[in-house]
């Protein structure tokens, strides 16, 4: 009954596509190992294009006009394929076996590794196949968004800037902590490894499958392993790609002087009322008058005028500038170009194979000027020796090196932040003498184009770990032991020269002099050792039982240090300490800390459907004092697989597995800094003032010791369940789970002021996310032109959300301070109840009609205009709490005003959705990607999304706000019948600066308000890829084993509600600035996020 | 067997002693049970302590922002009514905790007594420093003289200690620090470290404050009540305690006035411009910041030039009640140059004749110049809201004119001029400034100033008119225009007008130059060129600073500045006329923060401000 069911659907699912069984000729029919009919397999008769596929009995019959001397292939998904001659025949019946690397696929879990359906745990894998091919600068991108729960957020794409990621939401508010990466066993980064070396990445995700990584773990690990030899002649494998790079957004902006300096005047008018002068200067940066405002309008009609005059309109100002300089055009490139070169070679016998790989990858950089570049080389050597057929030896050692110069604006400032207080279009780079201009200097383009300014940033890795593995009873008892060294070696530089720009013709200003012409050269190094020895004992138990024991050791140790050296004035170009005569300063940190743990792992099955693990981790940190320094950490799971139960016989034809699982465990986490409990007093010398003379030599009071200081506890409860059916073409896993983290390590009860520190840490709070994770599906084949199309359809979607159910440190349950709140877009403090990335902020009811309307309303209490003062055309609050003005009272829980909870900044509904495809040698992948819901508020001075609203001066307008935009608020008439036209129509308020500037509460837009909320949803088409591998022929032809050519893109189309109103910003790039720079608070001013098309090769010899 | 072996012995080599392997210490910090061993770490200690406690250029200048003698283009709140007790948020106890913390843990140090006592001195001092800041702004509250254990219950939730036993300590303190601070040339290397005369020179104008506080103050404000009649009595205590630092200081023969009779008309303005005043004004200085070019050491904000030049960050203008101050050189009032109250017509150029030397000194007169004279400078009459536009601190380069130039001024935090300013003062309040306190003192200051001394007899009526009436000691009134004139925009303002118990000044009408007409081309500068105008209609004119007035509701909003006789009269800058300024009791503190108050139920809350 139900197969028949299936099968029609099957049937259906390829109908159309298939050319259609016609009489005579050869025909059969297809069974499974059981003699069960199987459905959809492909039968296409060898070298040629005819094909067909199974009917829902399994037979099959193909035209006469096929050779009886030809050979048959039989491919289904789930077996293996058969190649059958007909040998004359004209029934060809052939059995297919069940493919066992299909269905019990492996998958690497701690210390081990496991077949899929004995899985007790949340574990998620993904193969290299996700990671091929796509020519990133770093790992962490070809990850995103293909497993369920693993969050990857990146605020740029910057190659030497990787994502952030955590698994399962937020960990700690505490001591933080995010997941653990592990590399081939062994602690590291992602950016640290070769994105090409990746055999598979695993993610753990619950209690019961982290447990043997004890307090490392608590928050999710991440297993990546590397490629292992091939053995047999030697491979050797290139692949090639040629990259280029553009802006998923490219600003839209007004640098038209005329109508740039109108929105400076309606702005600066709006918010003083004619209550104060308009400047004679913009920011200082330019001269303004009305007859130069005139002279801008009348250089537009007419070219011949100059865009800098050598004439002293506005004293102060010996040049007049009436340019409409495009800075961000000045600034940025259409597109640029990064290369990627990979080179390995793999082979071995039975005693002893090697896999070899190296890496080139070369990136420009964004900037049209200043050369900035990336450069990162790779290098993997991996080898295995079997000393005696017991004893195996392997080394697997790795070198990156990377390499990021990047130019810099004198005073290390970020670029985008700073131009918007420089970039002013009426000012050309240059004044007619060849001089720079302050905008030119300001902005940092000077700086960028003499090079003078710069940093550079090398890493090194060095990592190599030996393993030893011993076989005490073959099959029965084995040993391992390994040891790792990993150096980390970065050297920082940065030289930075002050750059000249001038206002008046002879007059020069060195920009940023207060900081000083200095070189300044950190080096960072780590030294990491860890040593792991574990036995794992397989008895043979019979038929019925079998059982797993893992038992072992591990012992880590990191020492970290730092050489902070810098020097003020150069005598020479070179960038040496000696070469210089100023003052030197030289400071030094870094710290030391271990850990070590004994832990153990039992599996047990009964009848391979009732399984059960029970591990657990003894484990002893460094980073806590003595009394508290060791916890324990226990967990266990069943497993129940229904499907090999005996009364479920009757579904064994489709239902290939059903898994109930659910787990229970905790996991400690340690990762606070090391010494914490220790009063201390540090040494250092004070740059910022002189006594007798002299740059003093200053301490600080001791610090104060924390009431309690030991492990926090995350306990993850988790229900699952796995499901395959149909030779698994459909597969699905779905996950629900809570996980409470305690003991959190926070600030205690708030104590009075005149304790006169912050308040001791302690063990003082709990955290509670709840989420599931879902995951779907299909993969088949059919004929297609005689050649089986494969695809498969692969949907994730997972969710989370996090609450603190414990704060000891905020008893009033206050929300902080408005300043904080508009700092962290609505985000209070913490407090007992509250839900993570909640945003509080105002109902806004819309903009205000006419002065009737402002006198008839609530109280608006900020400042709308200089003096406090609210205009028709301005945004109106809603006075929740009917208390005839907008206020906030106490700003607590319980008294919060007309303040209320109006979204949720944490990202929801997170998906990825991959569709694969391959027919022919073509292959086409599709990658989805997105977040199903975000609520975002654009924070304060941000000019990428407020321009002018923000300050006056602001560079950056945004086309949008163009004051004729009839989203713009537009106004009629005079004193009282002045009154906003399209109040209920508009978007934008009235033009009047000041209002995101500063997290002062009277300043209106800042305070989040659910007016100006947006929607930072997004679904992205992260990742499309063609490619063409040519068939065997061809390439034995040319001497090849293998050839692919292959075109790739990235983040190719977005989809999201943000662009309606900030066309300027990346859903992915919303997130503060440059991290490499100052000042990088802003949204929108983060380096920018590209789209990517790559063009590619594969060749295997 | 091998096997077996193998295995073991791989385990053994990893079973380290697990205790030592997880026992690190920090390598780059000390222990704190290890810190205080030699002479030497009282010096690293307490310089850190020099360095939190003394301002920046900028919050030093800074300070007389919103007084009586400025008019600054900004709203100070807390003169409004809108100011509650959740606007208060200061209350730092941070410093008071590492000052505690040190005079705890200093006697783990190996020095001799006096090393010791000297050090302890300074930690004093810092405490003393601590406690008058708060004072100043709280009145009674808690006193600790040692840091708290956050589970002492009693401390953290203690109440307030009367005003006057903290005053009490606070002296005690201070005597200290006279006493056992070293006064040793050492120690007053470049002004920059706390010694005996440092100790002295604060104790007198602590003092001062307390002295004249409790003498013009009724009542308690912390409490509401008055003054017990032992309060009240104190307050002459405390004017003692100041003469008798400030002889001292006078005569221990190590300070004086800075003061070349042939370069008067610019030695007043190099004690704020002098990039090395650590060095070149050493008998001046007794305190100092010092600013160095060497280190590169330099104001951290703005640069200083800035704020006295660019419209948009400077913002300061004196006031016109106060411009009128400066004497004639022949040591009258300008005022009593017109009948009646007629000097309020006295046009800019006429205000700027035969005036003392500081005038031209302190803000922009006719010939002003920089850069080695070739520079001429008009004040700025859209900008600079009053017309009388700051020059004190302004360097004459004008290549460090832009806001990132970085300029070395020193600081003096405590100058000479001011004990000799307190010393008159603390004598004139007692009733004892005779000639010879007078000659000692005042007259210094005003002859370096280029005016001649005369010993008042009589109460000027101006300097009557300007203390609201309530001042008619000819003595005291002229002690203390020496003192506003001396020390302007050296932080000091506010706390003259809260202890002389003058609050209203802080909030009255800010006035500006005289305008004879409107409409009309001025040459403030008188080099014969046309610099500014006022005027009802144009905006903007090249070349000029033309300053739009409201006459007849000529501006946008009805709004604006405008002259006090419509289309003449004195400016009344509308920035700077807070017309929503009211003064009350109750401002002379400001309130214990509402949070504090919540919190502490011990904590009671300054009279007036309790919700």
């Amino acid at each position: 009954m139900f197969k028949q069911f299936i099968s029609t659907i099957v049937l259906f699912l390829t109908i159309g596509l298939t050319a259609l069984a016609q009489v005579s000729g050869v025909s059969g029919k297809v069974v499974d190992e059981n003699g069960e009919p199987l459905v959809g397999v492909s039968v296409v008769v060898k070298g040629t294009s005819t094909g067909t596929i199974t009917t829902a009995d399994g037979s099959y019959s193909l035209p006469s006009s096929v050779s009886k001397n030809a050979a048959l292939v039989f491919s289904s998904i789930g077996y293996t394929t058969v190649e059958e001659p007909i040998g004359g025949r004209n029934i060809v019946n052939v059995q297919l076996a069940t493919d066992e690397m299909f269905l019990d696929e492996t998958v690497v879990v701690g210390y081990a590794t496991m077949k899929k359906r004995d899985l007790v745990g949340a574990v998620d894998a993904v193969g290299h196949e996700v990671i091929a091919d796509r020519a990133s600068s770093n790992l962490s991108r070809a990850l995103q968004g293909s497993v369920a729960g693993l969050n990857i957020t990146f605020n740029d794409s910057k190659p030497s800037h990787g994502g952030s990621y955590n698994v399962r939401g937020t960990g700690s508010i505490g001591a933080g902590g995010s997941s653990l990466v592990l590399i081939d066993g062994v602690e590291g980064s992602m950016s640290m490894v070769n994105p090409q070396d990746v055999e598979s990445v695993s993610v753990l995700k619950d209690a019961s499958s982290t447990a043997v990584y004890g307090a490392r773990g608590a928050f999710g690990v991440i297993l990546i392993t590397t490629k292992n030899a091939k053995k047999g002649r030697p491979t050797v494998n290139y692949s090639g790609s040629l990259v280029v790079n553009s802006r998923t957004v490219v600003p839209d902006d007004i640098h038209d002087s005329q109508e740039w300096l109108d929105i400076w005047m309606a702005v600066y008018d709006g918010y003083y009322n004619g209550s104060k002068a308009r400047l004679n200067h913009l920011d200082n940066k330019a001269p303004y008058s009305q007859e130069i405002y005139d002279m801008i309008v009348a250089r537009k009609s007419d070219p011949t005028i100059p865009n800098v005059l050598d004439k002293e309109l506005v004293s102060g100002f010996g040049y007049t500038y009436l340019d409409s300089f495009d800075w961000l055009g000045a600034f940025y490139r259409d597109h640029f170009y990064s290369t990627e070169h990979n080179l390995s070679v793999s082979g071995g016998n039975e005693n002893a194979d090697y896999y070899i790989s190296g890496r080139f990858y070369d990136s420009q950089g964004v900037f049209k000027v200043g050369n900035e570049d990336f450069k990162k080389y790779n290098l993997r050597a991996k080898g295995s020796l079997k000393i005696r057929p017991w004893l195996k030896l392997s080394n697997n050692m790795s070198v990156t090196f990377d390499r990021t110069y990047l130019p810099r604006q004198q005073a290390g400032q970020s670029v985008m932040r700073i131009m918007e207080h420089w970039a002013n279009p009426m000012v050309p780079p240059k004044n007619p003498d060849g001089t720079w201009t302050a905008a030119a200097v300001g902005t940092g383009y000077a700086s960028y184009v003499e090079g003078k300014n710069y940093r550079l940033d090398n890493y090194l890795y060095l990592r190599n770990k030996t393993d030893i593995d011993i076989d005490i009873i073959k099959d029965v008892l084995k040993f391992q032991a390994d040891y790792s060294f990993n150096y980390t070696d970065r050297q920082y530089m940065v030289v930075q020269k002050m750059v000249e720009y001038s206002k008046s013709p002879g007059v020069f200003v060195k920009e940023s002099e207060t900081a000083g012409e200095k070189l300044q050269k950190i080096d960072y190094h780590t030294l990491y050792q860890s040593a792991n020895a574990y036995a794992t004992w397989t008895p043979r138990l019979g038929k019925n039982h079998s059982l797993t024991a893992l038992l072992g050791y591990n012992a880590e140790w990191s020492k970290y240090e730092t050489l902070n050296a810098s020097r003020l004035g150069f005598t020479s170009e070179k960038p040496s300490f000696a070469l210089m005569d100023g003052e030197a300063t030289i400071t030094q940190g870094g710290n030391e800390w271990a850990y070590v743990g004994a832990f153990y792992r039992l599996n047990y099955s009964l009848l391979g459907r009732y399984l059960i693990e029970l591990s657990g981790r003894y484990d002893g940190s460094s980073k806590f004092p003595k009394y508290s320094r060791w916890g324990f950490f226990p967990s266990g799971s069943l497993a129940w697989r229904l499907s090999d139960e005996p009364w479920m016989k009757w579904s064994r034809s489709w239902l290939d597995n059903l898994k109930i699982r659910a787990s229970y465990g905790s996991m400690g986490n340690g990762s606070v800094s090391p010494y914490k409990y220790t009063s201390e007093m540090t040494l250092s010398k004070a740059s910022d003032i002189t006594l007798g003379g002299n740059l003093p030599i200053i301490t600080s009071v001791a610090s104060t010791v924390p009431e309690s200081l030991t492990w926090e506890t995350s306990t993850t409860y988790d229900l699952g369940f796995d499901m395959d059916i149909l030779q698994s073409r459909l597969s699905t896993t779905f996950d629900i789970y809570r996980r409470i983290t305690s003991n959190m390590y926070t600030a205690g009860e708030t104590l009075p002021g005149v304790y006169g520190a912050s308040v001791p840490k302690g063990n003082n709070a709990e955290l509670r996310t709840d989420g599931w994770e879902f995951s779907i599906m299909w993969r088949d084949q059919f004929n297609l032109g005689g050649k089986p199309f494969k695809y498969s359809v692969k949907g994730t979607l997972w969710d989370s959300r996090s609450f603190v159910t414990k704060f000891n440190g905020n008893d009033g349950k206050k929300l902080g301070t408005i300043a904080n709140l508009i700092a962290n877009m609505g985000e209070p403090d913490y407090y007992e109840g509250m839900e993570i990335g909640e945003m509080w902020g105002y109902t806004a009811l819309g903009l205000f009609k006419d002065w009737d309307d402002v006198r008839n309303s609530a109280k608006q209490n900020f400042k709308q205009t200089v003096n406090n003062d609210t205009y028709p055309g301005q945004v109106k609050f809603a006075d929740l709490d009917l208390s005839g003005e907008i206020d906030y009272l106490g700003l607590t829980v319980e008294e919060h005003g007309d303040l209320s909870i109006i979204g949720n900044s944490t990202p929801r509904y997170r998906f990825g959705f991959n569709f694969n495809t391959s027919w022919n040698g073509i292959g086409l992948n599709i990658f989805l990607q997105g977040v199903g819901k975000r609520d975002w508020y654009p924070g304060y001075d941000s000019g990428y999304f407020w321009g002018r609203y923000a300050r006056p001066f602001f560079y950056f307008t945004p086309s949008i706000h163009r004051l004729s935009n009839p989203t713009v608020a537009q106004f009629e008439g005079e004193g009282e019948s002045y009154h906003c036209t399209n109040w209920d129509t508009a978007y934008w308020p009235r033009p009047t600066t000041y209002q995101s500037n500063s997290q002062d509460k009277k300043t209106v837009l800042s305070t989040p308000n659910t007016r100006y909320m947006q929607n930072a949803a997004y679904l992205r088409l992260k990742n499309v890829e063609l490619s063409y591998s040519f068939n065997e022929k061809v390439c034995k032809a040319i001497g090849l084993q293998a050839l692919k050519l292959f075109v790739n893109g990235e983040n190719l189309l977005t989809f999201t509600p943000l662009h309606k109103w900030a066309p300027n910003l990346d859903p992915e790039g919303i997130d503060g600035g440059d991290t490499d720079f100052s000042s990088n608070t802003l949204n929108g001013t983060a380096y920018p996020t590209f789209k990517s098309v790559s063009l590619g090769v594969n060749v295997t010899f | 067997m091998k096997k077996y072996i193998a295995a073991l012995v791989s385990i053994l080599a990893l079973a380290t002693s697990c205790d030592d392997f997880l026992s690190k210490e920090n390598p780059n910090a000390i222990e704190s049970e290890y810190f205080f061993k030699d002479e030497n770490s009282l010096v690293i200690y307490t310089n850190s302590l020099t360095r939190s406690w003394v301002p920046e250029i900028i919050d030093f200048v800074n300070g007389d922002r919103y007084t009586d003698t400025h008019g600054w283009d900004g709203k100070y709140n807390f003169y409004t009514d809108n100011y509650d007790v959740d606007d208060m948020t200061s209350w730092s106890w941070s410093f008071l905790r590492s000052v505690n913390y040190f005079l705890e843990h200093m006697g783990e140090a190996d020095v001799e007594k006096d090393i010791h006592d000297h050090y302890e001195g300074v930690g004093r001092f810092f405490r003393a420093m601590f406690y008058i800041g708060k004072v100043q702004q709280i009145g009674a509250c808690p006193y600790y003289d040692h840091t708290i254990d956050p589970k002492n219950k009693e401390d953290l939730y203690k109440a307030r200690d009367p005003r006057s036993y903290v005053c009490g300590k606070i002296l005690e303190d201070l005597d200290f620090a006279a006493t056992h601070c070293s006064g040793d040339a050492k120690y007053r290397n470049r002004s920059t470290y706390v010694n005996k005369y440092v100790a002295l020179a604060y104790k007198a104008r602590f003092c001062l404050f307390e002295g004249t506080y409790r003498k013009y103050h009724e009542i308690d404000h912390s409490t509401g009540k008055p003054w017990t009649a032992e309060e009240k009595a104190e307050g002459e205590k405390y004017l003692n305690e100041c003469v008798k630092a400030c002889e001292e200081i006078m005569n221990s023969g190590l300070y004086g006035l800075v003061d070349n009779p042939s370069n008067r008309a610019t030695q007043y303005r190099d004690l704020f411009t002098n990039s090395d005043g650590c060095a070149n004004l050493t008998k001046e200085f007794i305190f100092a910041r010092d600013y160095d070019a060497t280190y590169n050491v330099n104001n951290t904000k703005y640069s200083i030039n800035d704020y006295m030049l660019n419209a948009q960050h400077a913002q300061y203008a004196f006031n016109r009640d106060f411009v009128m101050t400066y004497l004639m050189l022949d040591g009258t009032p300008f005022t009593s140059l017109y009948p009646g109250t007629d000097y309020y017509k006295a046009t800019f150029q006429e205000e700027c004749v035969g005036r003392d030397l500081r005038l031209a000194q302190t803000m922009r007169t006719p010939g002003f110049t920089r850069a080695k004279g070739t520079v001429h400078y008009a004040p700025d009459l859209v900008y600079s809201k009053t017309g009388y536009q700051p020059v004190k601190w302004l360097y004459d380069q004008t290549d460090l004119d832009e806001i990132n130039s970085p300029t070395y001024t020193d600081v003096p935090l405590m100058r000479y001029a001011e004990v000799l300013l307190n010393y008159a003062e603390a004598k004139a309040e007692l009733g004892a400034c005779t000639q010879a306190v007078w000659d000692a003192t005042i007259k210094l200051l005003r002859e370096r100033a280029g005016v001649k001394s005369i010993y008042p007899t009589s109460a000027d009526p101006y300097m009557v008119q300007y203390f609201l009436g309530k001042v008619t000691d000819p003595i005291i009134l002229e002690v203390r225009r020496e003192r506003g004139i001396e020390m302007t925009m050296e932080n000091i303002r506010q706390q003259d007008i809260r202890r002389w118990h003058m609050g209203e000044l802080l909030v009255k009408q800010k006035t500006g130059m005289w305008i004879p007409a409107i409409e009309t081309e001025l040459d403030l500068d008188g080099d014969g060129n046309v610099d500014n105008m006022v005027s009802a209609k144009v905006s903007e004119k090249s070349g000029i600073h033309v300053l739009t007035i409201n006459y007849n509701g000529s501006t946008l909003s009805g709004m604006g500045t405008t002259l006090s006789e419509g289309n003449k009269g004195y400016i009344l800058p509308y920035t700077a006329n807070q017309k929503d300024y009211r003064w009350e009791e109750k401002k002379y503190l400001y309130p214990v923060p509402a949070s504090s108050v919540t919190l502490n139920d011990n904590l009671d809350q300054n009279a007036g401000w309790e919700k």
